[in-house]
């Protein structure tokens, strides 16, 4: 989609705007988001293969959803997303569920979802694309969102069943999940930057949260496990050898909130064994970040993240790295310093700024800084500006 | 190559950003109470706060009964809605919106129906089956029905 495109599509969106909203029909709901950015950093290519900046960012949705009993739900979405280097902005299905809620009553409820799923992993990760129900216009590294295999961690093809019911002083949600195997080629080819001249499927998706609420929803904790087995069979193997990964991935979540701001924080431990031409072998990497949001008023809102990532999570300095293979330490971890602003003159428009100051390249993507040395200390700036009816 | 360090500059623009920030005008409910108003046929024992927690945060989608719920707001910073969600939520607005952000884009819930006016509200409600809103306290105004 071309920029005259996207500016066409916005103002469209902008003049339909009184229609859609005066749409109030119960009986089909339509709703959607066109999203563009910029990004500019400088001592590191990031998402582009410059530091002139790229304005090849853009996220478009369009959502419906119908109730065909009052507790039978389906709901679809569509999506085109690009992100410089990291994605391609083909539309694809991204969500399509059947969703039954066969038990309510006053203190809780529970149901079934069918098809294409979000897999509910920390706060955000079923809600990821989208910049209005992120925490800034990038993740935090805890969602793996500068490794290019989103998608892995994204959606898939299964069934959920989901809950939530008081218990005291507490609100629970509960989530448990299993996705069908499915083909993960295109996805880990991106990832990688490369042909890796085979197939890479994905299978024994599990996924399981648990969101506990207290205080009326101003205290939030949660636990999230998402595991699952990514097989690679090579066509020639004399070249590369079939590989099987064993992930598993565990994320902590905990949120204070305030009439006037949030306080937010999570951590991820993703383990993963490799089993390769007979020989077995076993990482830990890890991740976590904090963050503070102030609301000033209705409008306007800024925020401070402090963000560490650790390819290695007994190495986080990268000091046994850089030893083993000689590779500079600073390419095993970042700590990122975010600050961050959005504007909302109304809920169905945004404003996003951000800033980050990164020491460490471990968020840095290798084939986009290809032929040039990376830089330890480097900044980046994103602005974007998004509409939702 | 020597480290890039740009932070000056950059750090300036944050600042001068993050001092717009502060100066922001803050938005405040007024001093009108607000209650929950509902289409006749909501059995008004439904309408606890825990419950209200659930309709309004797009957690549940039938009635206790069966009947599909609808629910109508007014925009996010109308002073009624910020009372609304402080007096009978007890949560805030932007939390609300967050809330009903990620139902749209997870397909997991029926987003509010925003009303542009409180007369708007009240039509809209009686005549909606399942509906619940909310409207300016009003004692002599029979129609309007509160939680016990």
């Amino acid at each position: 989609m071309n920029r005259i495109a996207k500016l066409t599509f916005m103002l469209s969106l902008a003049l339909t705007q009184p229609l859609v909203q005066a749409h109030s029909d119960p009986e089909l709901e339509v709703h959607g988001a066109l999203a563009m950015g910029y990004i500019k950093s400088s001592g590191n290519n990031y998402l582009s293969s410059s530091t002139q900046g790229t304005n090849n960012v853009y996220e478009v949705a369009i959502n419906a959803r119908t109730s065909l009993t009052p507790e039978l739900l389906v709901a679809g979405q569509l999506m085109a997303r690009d992100y410089g280097t990291s994605d391609d902005g083909r539309m694809r299905l991204d969500y399509l569920q059947l969703d039954y809620q066969f038990w309510r009553a006053l203190s809780g409820s529970a149901g079934l979802r069918l098809g294409k799923l979000k897999n509910p992993v920390g706060f955000y990760n079923d809600s990821r694309d989208i910049v209005f129900s992120r925490p800034g216009i990038l993740l935090p590294s805890v969602y793996l969102e500068d490794t290019g295999i989103r998608d892995l961690l994204f959606a898939s093809e299964g069934v959920q069943g989901y809950s939530h019911w008081e218990l005291g002083p507490s609100l629970s949600h509960l989530v448990v999940g299993w996705g069908r195997e499915r083909d993960a080629t295109d996805e880990f080819e991106r990832a990688a930057g490369m042909d890796i001249g085979g197939d890479v499927e994905i299978d024994d998706l599990l996924t399981a949260q648990w969101i506990g609420e207290w205080a009326g929803g101003s205290l939030r904790t949660g636990i999230s496990y998402f595991g699952g087995n990514l097989r690679l069979r090579p066509e020639d193997a004399s070249v590369l050898p079939a590989t099987r990964l064993e992930a598993d991935l565990w994320v902590l979540s905990l949120q204070r909130l305030w009439s006037n701001g949030s306080l937010t924080a999570e951590y991820r431990l993703t383990e993963a064994t490799t089993v390769t031409a007979g020989s077995r072998s076993q990482s830990k990497s890890d991740s976590a970040y904090v963050q503070y949001r102030r609301q000033f008023g209705q409008q306007w809102s800024g925020y401070l993240r402090y963000d560490l990532n650790a390819l290695d999570r007994n190495d986080r300095r990268g000091y046994r790295a850089e030893a083993s293979t000689g590779a500079p330490r600073y390419t095993r971890f970042s700590r990122s310093h975010v600050a961050g602003f959005q504007w909302a003159p109304t809920s169905n428009w945004g404003v996003f700024g951000e800033f980050h100051y990164v020491d460490g390249t471990a968020n840095v993507r290798a084939q986009d800084n290809v032929g040039r040395d990376v830089q330890r200390y480097w900044t980046m700036g994103l602005v974007m500006i998004a509409y939702q009816f | 190559m020597h480290a890039v360090l740009p932070l000056p500059r950059w750090g300036l623009i944050v600042l001068i950003a993050l001092i717009g920030l502060l100066s922001a005008p803050t938005v405040r409910a007024d001093d009108a109470n607000v209650e929950i108003f509902t289409h006749a046929s909501i059995d008004q024992q439904y309408l606890t706060r825990s419950f209200l927690r659930a309709v309004f945060s797009l957690r549940v989608r039938t009635w206790p009964d069966g009947q599909p719920i609808r629910v109508f707001v007014l925009d996010d910073s109308d002073p009624l809605h910020i009372r609304f969600c402080q007096e009978h939520l007890a949560t805030y607005p932007y939390v609300l919106r967050k809330s009903w952000n990620r139902t749209s884009y997870t397909g997991t819930g029926l987003l509010p129906v925003r009303v542009d006016s409180i007369e708007d509200m009240r039509r809209r409600v009686e005549r909606t089956q399942g509906a619940i809103g909310y409207v300016p306290v009003a004692p002599r105004d029979e129609t309007a029905r509160s939680p016990s």
